[in-house]
């Protein structure tokens, strides 16, 4: 059943990568583990339960005053984990 | 022969003028140093939380009630997925189905049938404003793209409007009519150079009468309020020629090359179900009392067009000088601040405001001008003041203006320091009046037959031999006594 709604080409397409029979295969059974995990949680019967607690339950807003801080080592930190840089900016393949 | 009419819905990204990015501290400035302005919580790095910009919620909830839109008690913020190399974290925080402002208008003003004739104001409906987080700059070179991640995060509030308009002439009105109320109350600069205000345009046909909507195109890359109005002309005449040669409209983005002022088929469109919108589990909803929403309409100014209004009933100044004042906060706030020192001469302080003050600031970059500006409103208003006492010349008065402007020395110690005080000695003024009746006898003739502007020659002869240093009404005087002797 769950096999039917996962379309793994149709993520593929969206996600912009190409997957060959193995690895289809293999994201799909992964994909097909966590949507099966998460689907354990539907199945808590809480139809006569008020939630404890909700996050629209508080009162007033978690937010921030707007004072700025700026980052320590954004280029550096951004470099050690890219493809490829040039001149501090990343470097990818062309995207349409 | 059917005609057919456009319609044209605007989709416009504002970028808000806060000091700090939308989920972060990290700042946002406009060309500095690339993927500087980045932290883990821009590029979603794992273990990282987003936290609310309190500001960005503000201004969005200000320029709601600005545009006279419903505010939403409370709203929620979704992900929208998609990849893309701009979006580092392969999501955008958005608003989808509960955006924080609903409906509203904007009011806009159509061209008159002269410049100095106000134009007809009608409202363009709204359909929603939300606010998200801007995506990074991609820079394409070839076959490779460069990123900088700089603008990601940084808020941006989404106008969309109701399919509302009808011409590039409204379509223009309308983002004049925007950027002028967003300007108005600092939420933004919306400099489209800078990517400050971007605009994507939705456009169809339909014949004349008729209520459903045709098949729209996206057109999108319009960087200018001109290019706006030019590649919307583009895109409807582009309809109206494929159904005039029996061929369908198709609905696609189209991307608008000013340059060569046509537009090309982009990427097709992901369908709306593709970004796979759902809750950010990361953040909490915003919840928004009467209170929040009073407090933040106590801080708005009166509106331009309320302020124009005000201009040419209460203080009769002439169309086309509220036109060229009441779009610039800068200018009006300039010119109520003059007009607080010397409030018995609005179209004087106006005049020299419009003509004078403008000149000078536009000779450089305006934003730096008006930074630069050494001038104040008091020295305007003091200037006016001398003119109107008889103390200075409309002649010196130029000359005091550009000192002061140049200096920021006040108008009275200059006019003191040149010596430019009238200083009238009525009886050689007299003689010198007679003299020029002597000299020019034909205007002396003209006026003593009812030629009332004849006098203006006589008036300009005594003006030339003072050098200006004499008050123009007692010239008048003078001169008004001899030709009636």
């Amino acid at each position: 059943m769950m096999h039917s709604e996962i379309d793994i080409d149709h993520l593929a397409k969206l996600a912009r990568i190409e997957l060959d029979g193995h690895k289809r295969e293999t994201f799909l059974n992964q994909l097909q583990d966590i949507v099966g995990y998460c689907s354990k949680v539907c199945e808590a019967g809480v139809e006569n339960l008020e939630p404890r607690v909700h996050s629209f339950s508080h009162e007033g807003n978690f937010w921030a005053e707007d004072i700025p801080e700026y980052p320590e080592d954004g280029v550096d930190f951004l470099s050690r984990n890219a493809p490829e840089m040039k001149e501090k900016q990343i470097v990818v393949p062309r995207v349409l | 022969m059917t005609q057919y009419e456009a319609v044209i819905g605007l989709e416009v990204h504002v970028q808000l003028k806060t000091q700090s990015k939308l989920f972060t501290r990290a700042p946002y400035r406009y060309g500095v140093e690339p993927n500087t302005l980045v932290d883990e919580v821009v590029l979603g790095l794992p273990g990282s939380l987003p936290v609310l910009n309190k500001a960005a919620v503000l201004k969005t909830v200000q320029v709601g009630l600005v545009f006279d839109c419903e505010i939403a008690r409370q709203c929620k913020w979704d992900r929208k997925n998609y990849f893309y190399p701009d979006s580092p974290k392969n999501y955008q925080i958005s608003q989808f189905d509960q955006p924080l402002c609903l409906g509203g208008h904007v009011e806009i003003e159509l061209e008159g049938p002269a410049r100095n004739i106000q134009g007809k104001h009608r409202k363009v409906a709204l359909n929603r404003i939300h606010l998200e987080e801007d995506v990074g700059k991609l820079t394409h070179l070839g076959q490779i793209s460069w990123i900088d991640y700089n603008r990601a995060g940084t808020p941006l509030i989404e106008i969309v409007s109701e399919p509302d308009m009808h011409s590039p002439e409204e379509v223009f009105a309308y983002l004049k009519s925007l950027v002028m109320h967003l300007q108005y109350v600092d939420a933004s600069d919306c400099d489209m150079e800078k990517g400050q205000l971007r605009c994507d345009a939705n456009i169809s046909v339909r014949p004349q009468g008729t209520t459903s909507l045709g098949t729209k195109v996206e057109l999108k890359n319009l960087n200018s309020i001109s290019g706006v109005c030019n590649g919307v002309r583009h895109e409807i005449n582009r309809q109206l020629y494929a159904i005039e040669r029996g061929q369908a409209v198709v609905q696609e983005t189209r991307r608008w090359d000013a340059d060569k002022s046509e537009s090309f088929v982009m990427r097709s469109k992901e369908d709306a179900h593709d970004y796979r919108y759902f809750t950010d589990p990361d953040l909490c909803p915003i919840c928004l009392s009467e209170a929040d929403i009073q407090a933040q309409k106590k801080t708005l100014p009166e509106f331009p067009f309320d302020k124009q209004e005000r201009y040419l009933r209460t203080l009769q100044l002439p169309y086309t000088v509220t036109s060229v004042i009441c779009p610039d906060k800068r200018l009006s706030d300039f010119f109520e601040s003059a007009l607080g020192f010397y409030a018995k001469n609005p179209l004087g302080i106006a005049n020299w405001i419009v003509n004078d003050l403008l000149r000078e600031l536009a000779a450089e970059d305006m934003h730096q001008a008006w930074k630069n500006l050494k001038m104040d409103p008091r020295q305007v208003a003091a200037l006016v003041e001398l003119v109107d006492s008889g103390i200075l010349s409309k002649q010196s008065a130029k000359e005091v203006f550009d000192a002061t402007f140049k200096t920021g020395e006040d108008p009275q110690k200059i006019v003191k320091d040149k010596g430019l005080e009238i200083s009238v000695d009525v009886d050689a003024l007299k003689i010198m009046c007679a003299e020029i009746i002597d000299a020019f006898p034909k205007p002396a003739e003209e006026f003593r037959s009812g030629k009332e502007k004849a006098l203006n020659v006589l008036k300009g002869q005594v003006v030339k031999h003072t050098q200006g240093k004499v008050p123009i009404s007692e010239v008048d005087r003078l001169l008004r006594e001899l030709l009636s002797q």
